[in-house]
């Protein structure tokens, strides 16, 4: 962190203060040579129903994570593939990256469906797995043996980077193996219903359970040295054990009929995914890290806005894009209402965007002109899937971008502001919190707190359920109203005063001072809501940190928790080094059924 | 058992926040406990030693007035250093800022030694800092020079002294090194001339400390993981049918 320097810090400010198309990038990213960029402000930008409409892009985690893979040929082995006629046992991987060696350990056990469930409060799971870094000798085999399926309740130690777990789809895996064992393949639409053979429910990185801290993951193995790289790489091994696995079986089963899957269908399986509740304090909790995702994401579409030129070949290539991107809408399933609506509502804007490009594109001159028609006429979710695309269409100019996703946390107090000087940064950079009536009942209609079942995160309602007095500090909004308050009482006591003594006196709000002084100087970071509203939608946090994960298919199953696709179109290990790879790497967002 | 440094502090956050930190002082009072554990000072050990003082009476932020005096003095009245070194720390900071050096002094204060971790903050945040306090049988000094991410420590041995300490910690920022050791030279006591050089680490002590316990973990004992799952227990909510329809179901 800098020395605190008043007049700086003002022209920073008043930087985000400027018009659109004065705004200049975050000094957090070197990207001084960009020049001026139209950023989008943060009023619009970190609203939560927008972050929640937000769509995977060309520097999604995954998108990032196969490019990398795939230029630097990373070798994937089987040493190990050690599974009985039922697919129970071990499986270890062998994994040369440009950098390391690591090894992929996963442990196959049989799983009564009574038991399969995919809340964070389970026990037992049809597969758990560990990468690791380096080889694995047998002690270590066995101590992963003994904790690995044990998961939250098992230890690790720091040569372990990821560990993870997944259920059979109940929908699809049996089926996949039967049809393989006849010597058919499977039935492409069957397979878009669902589009994966496991489902993954949690992957843990970052030194939990004893595993390697991040501060190691990004110093020792550059491989992975992008913000979840490890546990994306996880998720892509789990998907391509399953690959194996099925056809493994099928060729157990009926040995003389069995069959390959096709690769066209293999490409088409993804990974499941289910995420709840536990996903959306990271977001309150990392805002230094999501200012970042979000300012390297408005930073491409930024740069898209100014320099993309509107060829007629791009305007061609996007229209491409738009026909694909709503044929993958009209084959999600999904059982969700409103998901179903929403997903049919951007379909018909979709086919609006294609004739507005019949009239306009021939004599588009930027980008600019669609997403301003865009805002004027489509819906939120619609916007920011236009943005997706439009990234995606200039990857000579974001694609640079893609090792800035990473930042420093931390989160210093800056002791010798002036409380006045603290008053006016609460007043630009936290306006919108200031807005909320927290008297009202429905502004503190609900309370977060993590349970004494694996701590896992839930909501309660105020006034009806027991916890509130334990409740997590998730409601910035309502801690920042209060500074305010206290600040500016305090100011009318004490004028000259600065930081240092208002907290000597008033110690109870050095956490959310911290957080003012760190944050208020950057662009994005802070959530535009109020945690605490009665109806607030917590799969909005859950879709945001999705989508620069790359995850598709967004499948809610109520508003607390969603079920998604990850992988799914993705090229295959055995596509790193064919001859198909270049057309390959980046032809998979918004995945569709392969045309037979 | 080993744990990696992120599980420390998240163990550390929870198990202050069952002791009854408030936010912001559980954050800053793990990252003290994992800085000495990290850089080789015996924090876990440290933390056992206080942890039933710190559980034996109810926290909350302690509002600080100093006492008159011609510097800053405030008397915590028997409080751990990590409830209060940030406002401390803080205190130092601004005045150092203002006056291009500070000196703070803290009477009846526990646990000095994870003040350290607060010197290196301000230290990063490109003043010099530097800290002292006597034990029944040393006299300790932490030195931070401006923007430096070590410490160099210094222990001198001090034989029958001090019994009736008042616990003070003395902390001095200031935009050079020279002038806080002028200020310490101040305060040193008489004999200070028959100390002798002490035993110091430095930077590459602490940097090779801080590499290895990133490295292959830091050493957990069992007890005291389970005096964290205790004090952890303290901020869970207990589960029921209803709350878990708070989960999604």
């Amino acid at each position: 962190m800098d020395i605190y320097l008043p007049h700086l810090l003002s022209l920073k400010e008043a930087a985000l203060e400027a018009p659109l198309e004065a705004a200049v990038p975050s000094a957090a990213l070197p990207l001084a040579d960009r020049g001026v960029l139209p950023m989008r402000p943060a009023h619009q930008v970190m609203q939560l129903d927008r972050l929640g409409s937000f769509h995977q892009f060309r520097l999604s985690f995954m998108r990032t994570l196969v490019r990398r893979m795939m230029a630097e040929k990373w070798s994937i082995e089987n040493v190990t593939f050690d599974l009985d006629s039922g697919g129970y046992g071990t499986v270890i991987y062998q994994v040369q990256a440009l950098y390391g060696r690591y090894s992929f350990v996963l442990f196959s056990n049989y799983l009564d469906d009574t038991l399969r469930n995919d809340r964070v409060i389970a026990n037992q799971w049809d597969l758990t797995m560990a990468l690791c870094e380096g080889s694995v000798d047998s002690e270590q085999l066995e101590q992963l043996r003994t904790n690995i399926p044990k998961q939250e309740a098992g230890r690790v130690d720091s040569r372990v980077l990821v560990l993870s777990r997944a259920n059979k789809s109940a929908r699809n895996f049996d089926y996949v193996v039967d049809e393989l064992a006849c010597g058919e393949q499977p039935n492409i639409d069957r397979i878009a219903e669902v589009g994966y053979l496991y489902r993954t429910t949690a992957a843990y990185g970052s030194g939990k359970l004893g595993m390697a801290d991040w501060d190691k993951v990004r110093s020792v193995h550059r491989d992975f040295a992008r913000p979840f790289a490890a546990e994306m790489f996880t998720c892509f091994m789990l998907r391509h054990f399953s690959l194996q696995q099925v056809e493994f079986l099928a060729a157990q089963r009926a040995p003389a009929t069995a069959v390959a899957l096709d690769d066209r269908i293999k490409r088409f399986f993804g990974i499941g995914n289910s995420t709840g509740l536990g996903m959306a304090p990271f977001l309150i909790n990392h805002p230094k890290l999501i200012n970042q995702w979000v300012e390297v994401r408005e930073t491409a579409l930024a740069t898209v806005m100014r320099d993309g030129h509107c060829s007629d070949e791009k305007v061609e290539e996007f229209r491409g894009f738009v026909c694909r991107v709503r044929q993958h809408l009209a084959e999600i399933v999904t059982e969700d209402a409103l998901q179903q609506a929403s997903n049919g509502m951007v379909h018909d804007e979709l086919l609006q965007l294609l004739a507005w490009l019949d009239d306009f594109g021939p004599t588009l001159t930027d980008w600019q002109q669609l997403s301003e028609h865009a805002s004027h006429f489509w819906r939120v979710e619609t916007q920011e899937l236009v943005n997706s695309l439009l990234i995606e269409l200039f990857p000579e100019l974001v694609d640079v971008l893609e090792d800035q996703m990473d930042t420093d946390e931390r989160y210093d107090c800056i002791p010798e502001m002036l409380v006045c000087d603290l008053v006016a940064s609460i007043e630009r950079a936290y306006d919108w919190a200031l807005e909320f009536d927290f008297s009202e009942p429905v502004q503190r209609g609900i309370f977060w707190y993590r349970s004494e079942e694996k701590m896992e995160p839930r909501l309660g309602h105020t006034d009806i359920d027991a916890g509130a007095d334990r409740q997590m500090q998730l409601v910035v909004a309502r801690s920042v109203s209060e500074c305010y308050r206290a600040l500016s009482a305090y100011l009318g006591e004490y004028p000259d005063d600065d930081v240092a003594r208002f907290l000597m006196r008033q110690p109870q709000y050095r956490g959310i001072v911290c957080r003012i002084q760190t944050m208020a100087p950057l662009r994005y970071g802070e959530i535009r809501e109020n945690l605490a509203h009665r109806e607030i939608l917590p799969i909005h946090l859950l879709r945001c940190k999705l989508s620069f994960f790359g995850v598709s298919k967004f499948d809610p199953r109520s508003r607390l928790w969603v079920r998604n696709t990850m992988f799914q179109g993705a090229p295959l290990v055995s596509d790193f080094l064919s001859s198909d790879a270049a057309s390959l790497v980046d032809s998979w967002q918004f995945p569709v059924k392969p045309a037979f | 058992m080993k744990v990696s440094k992120n599980e420390l502090i998240a163990a550390l956050k929870k198990s202050f926040e069952g002791l009854g930190f408030q936010y912001g002082d559980y954050l800053d009072a793990a990252n003290m406990v994992a800085w000495a554990q990290m850089h080789g000072l015996d924090g876990l050990g440290q933390l056992s030693l206080a942890l039933p003082f710190l559980d034996a009476k109810p926290h909350s932020s302690r509002a600080l007035e100093p006492a008159p005096s011609e510097f800053w003095v405030f008397d915590v009245e028997g409080d751990s250093i990590l409830l209060c070194g940030s406002q401390i720390v803080d205190i130092a900071c601004s005045v150092a800022r203002r006056q291009s050096a500070a000196c703070v002094r803290v009477d009846n204060c526990h646990n000095r030694l994870f003040v350290i971790e607060r010197l290196a903050n301000a230290a990063q945040r490109g003043l010099a800092t530097m800290a002292c306090w006597s034990t029944s049988r040393t006299f300790e000094v932490v030195a931070f020079e401006a923007h430096a991410r070590y410490p160099k420590v210094t222990s001198f041995a001090m034989d029958k002294r001090d019994a009736a300490t008042r616990q003070s910690l003395f902390v001095f920022c200031g935009l050079a090194t020279e002038d806080l050791q002028v200020m310490l030279e101040s305060l040193m006591p008489d004999d200070w001339s028959e100390f002798g050089s002490g035993n110091e680490l430095n930077g590459d002590f602490f940097r090779s400390a801080y590499d290895a316990a990133l490295d292959g973990g830091i050493d957990m004992p069992a007890s005291l993981w389970s005096s964290f799952d205790r004090l952890t227990a303290r901020v869970l909510v207990e589960s029921t049918e209803s709350s878990r329809a708070g989960a999604g179901e």
